[in-house]
């Protein structure tokens, strides 16, 4: 008997259930490299907070452009985004990290001109970037990779300083692979697991976490794990509070361990709460914060709007 | 010099009167911080505005709701606390009425800048009226207190704690001592009431509490930390004394006992002022006591010496109070003939001179024995003159209201006249008055209200200055309290901070005159657009016959027996 149940995340956001149990495996996935038994791991929690970098990064949109002569055109958007990190030690969250970046993204391979406005006494600049597709979601997805290779630059930049980088969505971008980076994948969007596997995700309470498992596909290899963060309400998804995380799979074996033994009987800490997180709880309130602080640190959208619409203005005349 | 604290705000209104300042990470604004900033103009002046604080605040940043503060706190959810203050300014260099810029840097002023802020810088004779909560003196323009340009301190405060008289003395050890009066400080007189309690009978003996600190504080207004030196205590003749003994409490030693001889009562028309309680000038009442003072100044006029205590009514001679009232309101052994009173009231209804004739006769219980036939003794010595000592105290804390109203009337009139026929403002008097609701009460009016007003109103160009005190302001005739150059708040009852009369404190200051500390006071003055708190450094002067030295030495001594023995 089908039962109905919510998706934990706001109307306005994409789902953070996408998986579907009956679907085939996305890529070669070794359940046993931990160990033979695929059963909910329970890590005791570690005597102290580690050091820890939450880094993420948020992005907008502030206008879509067209690049256009008589015979074609070319898509392209104006965009700003912001990377930053919020440092947890235990005692206190601070946001230790923040910079904003802007582009005129160009689509189809030509590259745009910068173009700059003035608000006051300050200048936006936004730098040229290419991406080669000419769709009219190509730039988006141009914006996006730009926010998230600065997010892995400064990941790898914090492994160096910190017991634990949390990095906000898969390790794609991430360049060395060497420090103590773990993605964390706050929907469940691609299956690695088959059927059986999966009925553990629903299980899993909370501060466990399953096995860790291997994905060999397209990209490097890499090291998974699924925990629960939160129990979710009762008229919500059974796998509410569960997420995924990777890290880097040229890493050794038993420091990934550590690593997903941390996360998860650490993580259920930051787990947010619905009343404050359109996302809860897999938002976690260090990331949850520290995208507030970019969001502002972007600028009020209208002004820049405006600006922009202004300096077009006065190159047309 | 001043030194950075923090910037403008741009999330709330910057405005040419106030605004607001984002304090810096590692700064600090406190309340009543007196601060400064520059401003450009598009022309390139710069325009620098002084302001003192009177809010501040700190918040979370980040935060959304009120359970972040736990979150923020276990160290899951960043957030960073934003403090800011509140600046009300209170002036602008050049004159040009423009908002400070948000992001411009705010600076804490000191030195020259904080005289500036402050309108020190403008005032050429200054008198130091306290220090402000860091230490540094703050100054009342003298101008506004000889008269010059205006006149008069009012206090409100609630009885105990805002220390109301206890401020009074202390403008006038500064009056007397800061160099301020120049030469004419040595020629300056004050007379200090004291009404209740013994706190002013001690102002010429040091006291013996006062610590190192206190030292230092009168050293950094420029005082000197000493007791009142030319003083006299005058207390009234005590009752059935024919030695003229003064009725006084804790204190025997230096003090003059006081009297009205009843031929001064009469000559000095001093009658009225036992009809205190607010009756009308014009009422029926006011007519018969204006016909019986004029016919008792006529009758007297004819007979006797000037120095005479005496006088001779109807062929009787009076050396009593009572045997004056008896006079006026005898109406014969089987009481069927005209009273005195009666013939000479004229065509006044018989009820108001019953009125009358039962007024007087009560007034003579509380009153009579300050109003003397005989047993004088040498004159001089009794007399009620200001003049003898810089500072005059009169005890009439022992005696009943309406003596206490009498002696208040008949010296501040016999004064003001005597001001009044000199026509100049030398020498200066400053009369230190608590209780001022009882003297001079928002309704009705009366013989004491009128001399009050006449001080409060022409005291300014006679050289007569009143120190007013008293709890709530909204009680006291409200032209004498407007008339007051130098308004001064103690701790206030909330309620009644409210009202109207306390209209230039800010909100916040309202709120703080509810908490003010004994010593503390917040001070309004013409010239500066914000009022002031100050402290006062604790009276060099013993308060009470525990503080006096002198006391405390001789109580000690007499225990030296017992300790001996």
């Amino acid at each position: 008997m089908a039962r109905l149940r919510l998706d934990p995340f706001a109307a306005d956001y994409d789902p953070a259930i996408q998986i579907d149990e009956g679907d085939e495996p996305a890529a070669s996935v070794d359940t046993r490299v931990e160990q033979e038994a695929w059963e909910a791991v329970r890590p005791s929690p570690p005597s102290a907070i580690p050091r820890m970098f939450f880094v993420d990064g948020v992005r907008r949109v502030e206008h879509r452009l067209l690049l256009e002569d008589d015979r074609q055109q070319a898509y392209g958007l104006l965009g700003s985004f912001g990377v930053g990190a919020t440092r947890v030690d235990g005692k206190a969250a601070r946001i230790t990290h923040e910079a904003v970046g802007r582009l005129c993204v160009v689509a189809g391979g030509v590259l745009g001109p910068a173009v700059e406005s003035r608000i006051g006494d300050s200048a936006l600049v936004f730098e040229p970037r290419v991406v080669p597709e000419n769709t009219p979601l190509a730039p988006i997805e141009g914006l996006q990779s730009a926010m998230r290779e600065d997010e892995a630059r400064l990941a790898d930049t914090l492994s160096s300083q910190a017991d634990l980088v949390l990095l906000d969505g898969p390790l794609t971008f991430l360049a060395s692979g060497r420090g103590p980076v773990v993605g964390f994948v706050k929907r469940l969007m691609r299956p690695y697991l088959a059927a059986p596997a999966l009925g553990l995700l629903r299980r899993l309470a909370v501060g466990e976490r399953t096995p860790l498992f291997l994905i060999e596909d397209a990209r490097a290899p890499r090291y998974s794990w699924y925990q629960r963060l939160a129990q979710g309400r009762r008229i919500e998804s059974a796998l509410t509070g569960v997420v995924r995380l990777e890290a880097s799979g040229s890493l050794a074996l038993a420091a990934v361990r550590t690593l997903a033994d941390a996360c998860a009987s650490l993580l259920p800490r930051y787990a947010s709460d619905s009343a404050h997180d359109p996302r809860a709880p897999h938002n976690l309130y260090p990331i949850g914060g520290l995208e507030t602080r970019l969001r502002r640190l972007l600028g009020d959208p209208l002004l820049i709007r405006r600006a922009i619409e202004a300096s077009l203005h006065e190159e047309a005349a | 010099m001043s030194q950075f604290v923090g910037r403008v705000l741009g999330t709330q209104d910057a405005m040419p009167l106030e605004f607001w300042v984002g304090v810096a990470e590692g700064q600090y604004l406190q309340l009543d911080d007196v601060v400064v900033v520059e401003s450009p103009l598009p022309d390139g002046r710069l325009i620098r505005l002084f302001g003192v604080v009177d809010l501040v605040r700190a918040r979370h940043e980040g935060a959304r709701f009120d359970s972040d503060v736990f979150l923020i706190e276990k160290g899951v959810l960043p957030a960073s606390v934003a403090e800011a203050a509140h600046v009300r300014v209170t002036r602008v260099e050049p004159e040009v009425f423009v908002p400070p810029r948000p992001g411009q840097e705010v600076a804490r002023a000191a030195g020259v800048d904080r005289d500036q802020a402050l309108f020190f810088d403008a005032m050429e004779r200054r008198l130091p009226i306290g220090l402000s909560r860091d230490g540094e003196p703050v100054f009342a323009n003298l101008d506004f207190l000889d008269g010059s340009r205006g006149a008069h301190v009012n206090i409100s405060g609630i009885s105990g704690v805002a220390t109301k008289t206890t401020y009074a003395t202390f403008l006038l050890h500064s009056l007397f001592h800061s160099g301020s009066l120049g030469g004419r400080a040595a020629n300056t007189h004050a007379i200090v009431f004291n009404v209740k309690g013994e706190d002013l009978l001690f102002l010429d003996q040091p006291n013996g509490s006062l610590r190192a600190e206190a030292r230092a504080e009168y050293d950094r207004l420029g005082l000197p930390a000493q007791p009142f030196a030319s003083v006299q205590i005058l207390a009234p003749a005590r009752k059935g004394s024919r030695e003229r003994l003064p009725d006084t409490g804790s204190r025997q030693r230096g003090v003059t006992a006081f009297f009205w001889t009843l031929r001064e009562f009469v000559n000095d028309r001093l009658m009225r002022f036992l009809f205190a309680e607010a009756e009308d000038a014009s009422s029926q009442l006011g007519f018969v006591l204006d016909r019986v003072e004029a016919k008792l100044a006529q009758v007297v006029a004819g007979e006797g010496k000037a120095t005479d205590p005496w006088i001779t009514v109807e062929g009787r001679r009076l050396e009593t109070f009572d045997e004056l009232v008896e006079v006026l309101t005898d109406r014969g052994e089987l009481g069927d003939q005209k009273s005195l009173t009666e013939e000479w009231a004229g065509f006044a209804a018989s009820g108001t001179v019953a009125a009358f004739e039962r007024r007087l006769a009560a007034a003579a219980r509380h009153v009579g024995h300050l109003i003397r036939g005989r047993d004088v003794g040498t004159r001089e010595g009794h007399r009620l003159d200001w003049r003898r000592a810089q500072t005059t105290v009169i005890d009439i804390h022992n005696l009943h209201d309406r003596a206490k109203r009498f002696v208040v009337g008949a010296t501040l009139k016999r004064m003001f006249e005597e001001k009044e026929g000199l026509g100049t403002a030398e020498p200066l008097v400053f009369v230190v008055l608590d209780e001022l609701n009882k003297y001079a009460p928002r309704e009705g009016s009366g013989p004491i209200k009128e001399v009050l007003l006449d001080i409060s109103e022409r005291g300014r160009s006679l050289g007569i200055v009143l120190i007013g005190a008293q709890q709530t302001a909204s009680e006291v005739e409200g032209r004498i309290v407007a008339n007051a150059a130098l308004r001064v708040v103690g701790r206030l009852d909330l309620a009644e901070a409210e009202r109207p009369e306390y209209g230039f404190l800010s909100a916040a200051g309202r709120a703080r005159a509810g908490i003010l500390k004994p010593g503390t006071m917040i001070v309004q003055q013409p010239e500066i657009p914000t009022p002031l708190l100050v402290r006062f450094p604790f009276p060099a002067w013993a308060t009470r016959k525990s503080e006096s030295k002198a006391g405390a030495g001789s109580e000690a001594e007499v225990f030296k027996g017992f300790v001996d023995g």
